[in-house]
This record gives structure tokens, sequence and C-alpha cells, in this order.
């Protein structure tokens, strides 16, 4: 019966992953248009501006270029959102922690701003891990919102990734407004423990030296 | 230079097809694989931009036909995330280069221009 559960919570996952593909890379198509009639137009008032009113022509390339801008913005949630729902096309995957929080960095940063903290993901060398990476992406979610609310006002939260012996290693460090060090209280597992299964059993969050520190496990064969 | 685009999306096929001959480039559009092949044929051109996703043909199964009957065309694939093994295959079978869309056009240009300078002009 668990079993069961488990393969359609996998199926979900794959059915969501892929509608969400399929509608960043549509997104992509739009944006692509969108980009290139802005570009167009730039090319003609460019072409054209001996013919222009110069105020005119400067509101119109300034327009564009702003177009452009966002474009360029709402292409890199796209990418993010692609790479993101492709995470469920396998339960198990070989994938580089830092990537992953990266794209998870995308969409948690909006929250951090409401907050008024700088969230900023960083890498420490390549910290290949096999496991789940829905998982993986779901336990940055849940520790994302358990540490946030510890940073002060104009502080900034980090997640750093980093190698370790049979994994990887993600550090939490957390700053106030001038670079000092806050010292954050760790997540109470019991918080975490709907996230936590056995592909992810070798989590563990630690306190050091006001960081907290998570053991990624790269999972067993037996647990492939 | 004559730069064929296909591409099964006609708005983008359209506009960058507009934005390259404003820039001097002689340019002509498909919006399939089987156009594409018609094309080739009729426009000779010495680039291809190919779309790696089109609903009649897949971009790498064209890119194998481009290479086996008109192996001095150059092509360079248009991508989308998430498909990183189709572009490292697009790169295995021949292709110039790989760009993600939406396409920048300061890279296309720059990469036009060096091919233009290897002899695709």
């Amino acid at each position: 019966m668990a079993e069961e559960r488990e393969s359609l919570r996998e199926q979900q996952l794959y059915s969501f992953g892929r509608m969400l593909a399929g509608f960043s890379h549509e997104m992509k198509n739009h944006l692509g248009i969108i980009r290139e009639s802005a570009g167009l137009i730039s090319d003609y008032v460019e072409m054209n501006a001996a013919g222009l009113d110069p105020a005119l022509s400067e509101r119109l390339l300034k327009a564009t270029a702003g177009i452009e801008q966002r474009v360029k913005l709402s292409a890199d949630c796209c990418r993010a959102l692609s790479g993101f729902a492709h995470r469920a096309d396998t339960p198990l995957a070989s994938f580089e922690l830092g990537e992953l929080a990266g794209e998870s960095a995308v969409f948690l940063e909006r929250f951090a701003r409401l907050k008024q903290v700088t969230f900023v993901v960083e890498s420490d060398g390549d910290a290949v891990l096999v496991n789940s990476p829905t998982l993986v992406h779901h336990l940055l979610y849940r520790l994302f919102f358990l540490v946030v609310d510890q940073v002060e006002t104009n502080g900034t939260l980090r997640f750093i990734s980093s190698p370790a012996a049979d994994g990887a290693l993600l550090r939490i460090v957390a700053e106030d407004a001038e670079t000092k060090r806050i010292r954050l209280q760790v997540p109470d597992a019991a918080d975490l423990a709907g996230a936590l299964t056995a592909a992810a059993a070798a989590f563990e969050p630690a306190a050091v030296d006001g960081e907290i520190l998570l053991q990624f496990a790269t999972c067993s064969d037996a647990q492939r | 230079m004559k730069i064929l685009i296909i591409d099964d999306e006609k708005e983008f096929a359209g506009t960058l097809c507009q934005r390259l001959q404003l820039r001097g480039y002689e340019v002509a559009e498909a919006y399939s694989g089987a156009e594409g092949i018609e094309e080739l044929g009729r426009f000779l051109p010495q680039l291809v931009l190919l779309d790696l996703k089109m609903p009649d043909m897949s971009g790498l199964d064209l890119l194998k036909a481009i290479r086996d009957s008109w192996p001095a065309v150059r092509t360079v694939m248009l991508t989308g995330h998430g498909s990183g093994r189709a572009a490292e295959e697009a790169l295995r079978l021949g292709a110039e280069k790989c760009l993600m869309k939406p396409v920048e056009l300061a890279e296309l240009l720059a990469l036009i221009e060096e091919n233009a300078e290897d002899g695709g002009e």
C-alpha cells in the first residue's frame, strides 16, 4: 500500500513537471516573439531617426529597451521554471546541489524581498549528489521559510553549497544589515518530518558557529 | 550571406527575418521540416537557423538531412532550456552552435559574421 502511494506520488510529480515544462516552453516562445518585435521597432526607429522627433525617438527606444530588459528577466524565470519542472522527470537523479538551490532561489527570492531580506545562493565547489531532486527542492523550500523569519530587516540569508565526502553540504548563514553574522535557530526536525523520507534519511540539520549545516547524502543502491 | 530560418513559430521567424534583412542579409523562412527541405533546395542558403522542436520533424532529423544532402551548409540550432541532451546531440551531429531562446540578437549576429568570415559567404 505504501509502495502504491509512493508510486502515485511520483506519477503526480511527473505529470505536474511535464505540464510546468510545457508551460515554460510556451512562455519562452511568446517571450521570443515579444523580444524580436520590440527589437524590430527599435531597429526601425534607429533607421528612421532623421525623420522622427528626437524626443519621440528617445522615448520609443527607452520603451523598447525596457521591454527587452523585462523579457530577459522573464526568460530567466522561465529557464528556472523549466529546470525545476524537469527535475520531476526521474524520481532519483544525479544533480548539483548549488544548481538546484539556484532554481529554488528564483522562486523564493520574491518571498525574501517581501520580508526585506536579501536571499543569496552561493556555490563553494561542485556538490554532486544522487538523490530525489524534487524532495531536495521541497526541503530547501521548507528550510527557507523556517529560517527567513529569523533574519532581521535588511539582512542577508545565504544558502552555500559545497561537496562533502559522501554527498553534499549546505550551509545556511544569516547576516544583519552591517554584515554581522546572526545566530539562527536550528529548525525543529519535527517541522521537517513531512519532508523526510528514506531518500533523504541522511539529511541532518546541526548548528556550528552560527551556521546551520545540512548534510545531504547520496542514496545507497538499496534506496534507489 | 544567405540565411534560412526554419521555425514553426511564424511570427518569431518573420520578425527575426526582417531584423536580419535590415542588416543586409538575404533571408528566407520555412515553417516546418518539409518546407525547410524544399527551401534548402530552392534558396541554397549558406547558414540555417533551425528550431529544435517542430511538429512534423525534429530539428535533429532535419540536421542529419542537411548534413547528408547539403554538407557545406552550416547550421545553428535554436533550443529551449531542458533540451540539454538534444543540444549535445546537435553539436555531435555537426551543428555550429546551439542558441537558447529567446535569442540574443548580438550573439546571433556575431555568430553569423564568424561563419561568414570562415567561408560561409
